[in-house]
């Protein structure tokens, strides 16, 4: 003779039970992946000394703030070109010959080099006619007027 | 020399063989060369709307999509102007649409848009992107509308219009800033939208979003609405030009895969069995993805299938294992709750006999559940008595079928419903009740010239639409139906060679119908001699006939015969055994067709193997190494009926609320009251486990792995998307605990497996296998033991000894008709929106908003008649019982018949109204013959019970297709072909 009921009592787990149970759950996946467990701790130490672990706790916490505020500022007006020019940069990288560089900014600094050094004297017109003579101007010259050519060129 | 058959083309000079009239872009498509193409959807068809698909066809920039093959055709896709044509194509759309990817929910990898730019290799927005000045409409339960990402390609309307047929969606060519509009321009949740969602999956970027979605799927998409425009602007400037933009959302897409699970399931509401992916985020569910490849339903389902799964995390569901403790349940241990099911039954056994325990399958659980429940009845406890609620729907129809082709399911597939050149629908609310196949049958009246002749009391959406729509009086379809027949072979119009080769029992059946003269045809059903003879001739002149035929037929005390008369009419006419034709009982629930198919029957074993057969049971009895009952059990209905009569003293009823869906429930509730023993299996504190002694809490479709069979006998495999929630267990594993319990040690550890078993017992699965129906694979059966199926039956001959189909005379004898007093009748059934009595729907938040309370549909008449104003509440009285519910007045319903939705729960249930009258065949109730008396409550009430945001009031807007002409002749359009002619 049963008659219809709604009423539930619910189990009562007690929490000791509940958390043996638990602290069961997690023994058993410890040891399941002990290696990288270990591994992490390794990490997590390395973190904490570098205190990269608070900075990292921190941010986390504040993602929300911060990601808005460095959104609201890159939005602003006067880094929209530094944004805008740093994927052109990268293609720009990319079109560089970069031997010839390295090759021309050494010569560059072989002359700021000798630019360090006392002047001897003033250098009059005629000094200029003679210096052309000495092999290292007369190469700098050249060069110079052969990169001023090809950046004229269309 | 050139075939007749094949059309010869020369692509970027290499020929290729077309099909003839074979649409041009599937051609290129086929070549493997890549041209973009974002409107263009094999789903689809060609709408010609985005114009990326520019090629060159015979010197001419054409789009691709727009053309048919011709023979000689010349097509180039690799020249500047067309390479010219695509950008200028893909920067028009790139005008309308922000690439902001790695910020948008919709960067999942399947971005159709991204996609077509990717693969272009577009590296710069030549034009900026112009956003509009309309706001996102969010008004809607389920999805949001961005007109500033739409790219106006229509296949949103597309689908509305001629896929699913809904007709809410088009676009508004001719205003300043076109854009998709709902109905005539109203806010989505005002509009006649019904939440198919198919707009949302049809959309080939984020204009059309799952709420779900919203905030959901990327790692940087939750954002303050401010915050997120900030970083679209910053994702924008950081990734100038699309190549960086586009690898690093491609990484962001790539990441989301490790948190979104994308799980092919099927679905659990009605018969269609649409099947899909839900992607998941541990328990949420962010969407439901249907595929092209989805072999039922395509990319559609409805709004249940779609957004209807709040009840798999419903905080309703059962925890843990509730026993009977005084005055209420206490929830225990699986063990303790296992173990005393088992003591139970064994005392019940012991003293009363294994025919004192009855068992209830169901529908809505998989296959290996129902052959797990009728193992259970036979093997452990050793009786027959099991059955499932096919009993309260289905039976009837299956019956007829037996009687005369042989096998009880649909004779062909729901593709053969849209193949047909007349579709009659008799007693089948189709479009509410299976709206993905109402929609096929929509789509090919609409775009095919199918033919739509519906019977039913009730004008519902399929009547509105029909050819031809006839009302024949309650319960009289056999007397039509009959009599059309008789009609056709006076004429001499029944199709002789067929009758001659497949056909036996013509003679006796022919003289069998006898009295179904027109006449007599004319008084039973109130349908004119004329239109009856004009139906004859529709259906005798018309090649290919399929009948569906629902619960309108089947809940009836005629039902079995009825449905026999279909079948009988069919074969007169040849109407089966070939495409497009055929007879097609739809059935209601996702696992119906299987639950009987896979054994819960007190008279079959699965397969439909007779327990009364010796071979078969000495099968089993080898197979499970017991001695088997011979005797055929008690169905659902008997069992209550023994309930009353003390015989039957302990019930297990697995996912049925018998106390709400069988017929006459205060008789039923009270039978239940008189068990010794009752054991209810559930995700819910159902009306029926109120009785119960034990509740057994079980798991969601989506937390289990199994198969469903659908309508088409398609058996369809679903896969475990989540873990289950509480302490729960799906059905097959409950089940086999108490089995162990009992000394039946079954061991099976995954359903694949009681699959492999039931498939090596029964002929009608031999070839039946998981890994055969892996994924989107699907088997109709009968399935042969190499693996081949049979989508389309009876091609080697109907299902009897001799190959041959029977006519089957049936005999019209109605003992039903309202009276002085009751003279009301009481129709019921479904809703579109809510399932069945309700129990998974009303869990849904976004339903229920839009539809909170079932209501009781009556005439203008007959509110003329009472005084009864809309929102009034009346109070039904029947021999049975008294239900109360609240008025809406519509021309859906005529005179004095009412219409109570079946979701309609409390006071408002139907079953209180209806008695124990049964189908004389099968004992499936006779839910549609109610007559009754009204009493007003309140004439008038405070508000209509369908809401204003209800679909049923919004505007639907018809017309084919989205009209891209009229985009056309817009002064701003230049077609791009042209555009780069005239530049260059």
């Amino acid at each position: 003779m049963a008659k219809s009921l709604t009423k539930i009592k619910r189990m009562e787990v007690p929490k000791e039970v509940q958390v043996e149970k638990d602290v069961e759950e997690i023994k058993e996946a410890l040891s399941e992946n002990k290696h990288a467990i270990l591994e992490g701790i390794k990490l997590l130490k390395s973190l904490d000394d570098a205190d990269m672990l608070q900075a990292m706790y921190a941010l986390t916490n504040h993602r929300k703030e911060a990601m808005g505020k460095l959104a609201t500022e890159l939005n602003k007006a006067q880094y929209s070109g530094v944004i805008e020019n740093l994927t052109g940069f990268l293609f720009l990288l990319g079109d560089l010959d970069v031997d010839a560089i390295r090759n021309l900014s050494d010569r560059i600094n072989r002359g700021m080099e000798e630019t360090e050094k006392e002047p001897e004297s003033k250098t009059g017109f005629m000094d200029l006619a003679k210096a052309l003579k000495d092999p290292e101007i007369n190469r700098s010259v050249t060069m110079l007027m052969q990169f001023l050519k090809g950046m004229g060129r269309e | 020399m050139l075939e007749r058959d094949h059309t010869v083309v020369t692509i970027n000079g290499k020929e290729y063989l077309a099909d003839p009239g074979q649409n041009l872009l599937d051609l290129v498509n086929s070549t493997g060369e890549n041209i973009p193409q974002i409107c263009y959807n094999e789903s689809l068809g060609p709408i010609e709307t985005c114009d990326t698909c520019i090629v060159q066809v015979n010197g001419e920039l054409k789009r691709a999509c727009g053309m048919k093959v011709e023979a000689g055709m010349r097509v180039m896709t690799n020249l500047a102007e067309v390479h010219d044509a695509q950008k200028e194509a893909l920067d028009t759309i790139l005008e309308k649409h922000e690439l902001y990817c790695t910020v948008c929910d919709y960067n999942n990898g399947d971005c159709e848009i991204h996609n077509a730019v990717a693969d272009f290799g577009l590296e710069h927005q030549s034009r900026e992107f112009k956003p509009t000045s309309y706001e996102t409409d969010r008004s809607g339960s389920f999805y949001r509308y961005d007109p500033n990402q739409c790219i106006l390609c229509g296949r949103c309307v597309e689908a509305c219009q001629d896929v699913v047929v809904n007709e809410t969606l088009t676009i508004d060519w001719e205003r300043k800033e076109p854009r998709v509009i709902w109905d005539n321009d109203v806010p989505i949740d005002q509009s006649s939208c019904v939440n198919c969602g198919l707009c949302v999956t049809a959309c080939p970027c984020n204009a059309l979003l799952e709420k779900d979605m919203e905030g959901e799927a990327g790692y940087l998409t939750d954002q303050e609405p401010g915050l997120l425009r900030s970083m679209i602007d910053l994702t924008k400037k950081a990734e100038s030009g699309y190549g960086p933009l586009l690898a690093v959302s491609d990484t962001e897409a790539a990441m989301r895969e490790d948190r979104i699970k994308k799980t092919k399931t099927v679905c659990t509401y009605c018969g269609v069995g649409c099947s899909f992916d839900v992607w998941t985020k541990d328990r949420e569910v962010l969407k439901v993805e249907p595929h092209a490849q989805s072999p039922a339903n395509g990319i559609a389902t409805c709004v249940k299938g779609r957004f209807g799964w709040d009840y798999v995390n419903s905080e309703k569901r059962l925890r843990k294992p509730l026993i009977r403790r005084g005055d209420h349940f206490e929830e225990v241990e699986w063990d303790e709750a296992i173990h005393y099911v088992a003591e139970r039954f064994k005392e019940i056994k012991a003293e009363h006999g294994p025919d004192a325990l009855g068992f209830i399958a169901s529908s809505k659980a998989t296959n290996e559940e129902s052959y797990l429940m009728q193992k259970l009845s036979r093997q452990v406890i050793g009786t027959n008595n099991v059955d499932n609620c096919s009993r309260y729907c289905q039976s009837p129809a299956t019956k007829g079928l037996f009687r005369t082709v042989g096998h009880g399911g649909d004779s062909g597939s729901i593709d053969d419903i849209a193949k047909a050149n007349l579709v009659m629908t008799i007693g089948s609310n189709t479009a509410e009740s299976h709206p993905v196949l109402a929609s096929r049958i929509k789509r090919s009246h609409k775009l095919h010239g199918q033919k739509l002749f519906v019977f039913d009391l009730r004008k519902h959406e399929m009547a509105s639409r029909a050819d031809r729509f006839y009302q024949p009086k309650s319960g009289t379809d056999m007397v039509w139906l009959s009599a059309v027949t008789k009609y056709i072979l006076d004429q001499g119009w029944e199709d002789k060679s067929f009758l001659d080769e497949w056909v036996d029992g013509f003679e006796e059946y022919q003289e069998s119908l006898e009295k179904y003269t027109l006449e007599y045809a004319e008084e039973m059903t109130g349908i004119s001699q004329e239109e009856l003879k004009d139906l004859a001739k529709e259906i005798a002149e018309t090649d290919k006939v399929a009948i569906c035929w629902a619960m309108g037929v089947t809940q009836h005390m005629l039902g079995s015969d009825t449905s026999t008369a279909i079948s009988n009419l069919l074969l007169v006419t040849g109407n089966y055994r070939r495409p497009g034709t055929g007879a097609y009982p739809l059935r209601g629930h996702n696992n119906v067709q299987g639950c009987s198919d896979f054994g819960s029957m007190p008279n079959y074993f699965p397969g439909y193997e007779f327990v009364t057969d010796d071979d078969v049971r000495k099968r089993y009895e080898k197979a499970w190494g017991v001695d088997l009952p011979k005797e055929v059990g008690m169905d659902n209905h008997e069992q209550i009926k023994a309930m009353h009569e003390g015989k039957l003293k302990s019930f297990y009823v697995k996912g049925e609320d018998t106390g709400i869906v069988d017929a006459n429930i205060n008789y039923v509730t009270s039978a239940f009251e008189k068990l010794e023993f009752m054991v209810v299996e559930d995700l819910f504190l159902t009306k029926t486990a109120e009785y119960a002694d034990v509740v057994l809490p079980a798991v969601a479709s989506l937390e289990k792995d199994g198969t469903f069979t659908n309508t088409e006998r398609r058996i369809q495999r679903l896969y475990k998307a989540m873990e289950p929630m509480y302490d729960t267990k799906p059905d097959w594993e409950i089940i086999q605990l108490i089995a162990k319990e009992l000394g039946y040690d079954w061991g099976y550890t995954h359903p694949g497996e009681i699959m492999a078993e039931s498939a090596s017992l029964a002929p009608l699965f031999a070839g039946v296998s998981y890994e055969k129906l892996e994924g989107f694979n699907s088997l109709q059966w009968p399935v042969h033991e190499d693996g081949t199926d049979e989508p389309l039956l009876y091609q080697e001959g109907f299902n009897f000894d001799n190959g041959k189909a029977k006519l089957y005379p049936v005999d019209f004898d109605l003992k039903y008709d309202v009276t002085e007093e009751y003279d009301l009748h009481i129709n019921n059934g479904r809703l579109l929106e809510h399932f069945h009595e309700g129990n998974m729907t009303y869990k849904s938040e976004g339903i229920v908003r839009k539809t909170p309370n079932a209501f009781v549909e009556i005439s203008p008449e007959l509110a003329e008649e009472r005084g009864l104003k809309e929102g009034a509440e009346i109070k039904l009285i029947s021999d049975a019982g008294e239900a109360t519910g609240i008025v809406t007045i519509t021309d859906r319903v005529k005179g004095k018949e009412l219409y109570i939705p079946m979701s309609a729960n409390g006071k408002s249930a139907v079953n209180f109204l209806t008695d124990n009258r049964v189908d004389k065949d099968t004992d499936t109730p006779a839910y549609k013959e109610i007559a009754a008396k009204m009493e007003v409550v309140t004439k008038k009430g405070e508000k209509s019970p369908i809401p204003p945001n209800n679909h049923r009031r919004g505007n639907r807007q018809p017309q084919l297709s989205v009209q891209v002409e009229r985009k056309w002749q817009r002064d701003d359009y230049e077609f791009p072909g042209s555009k780069v002619k005239n530049n260059g």
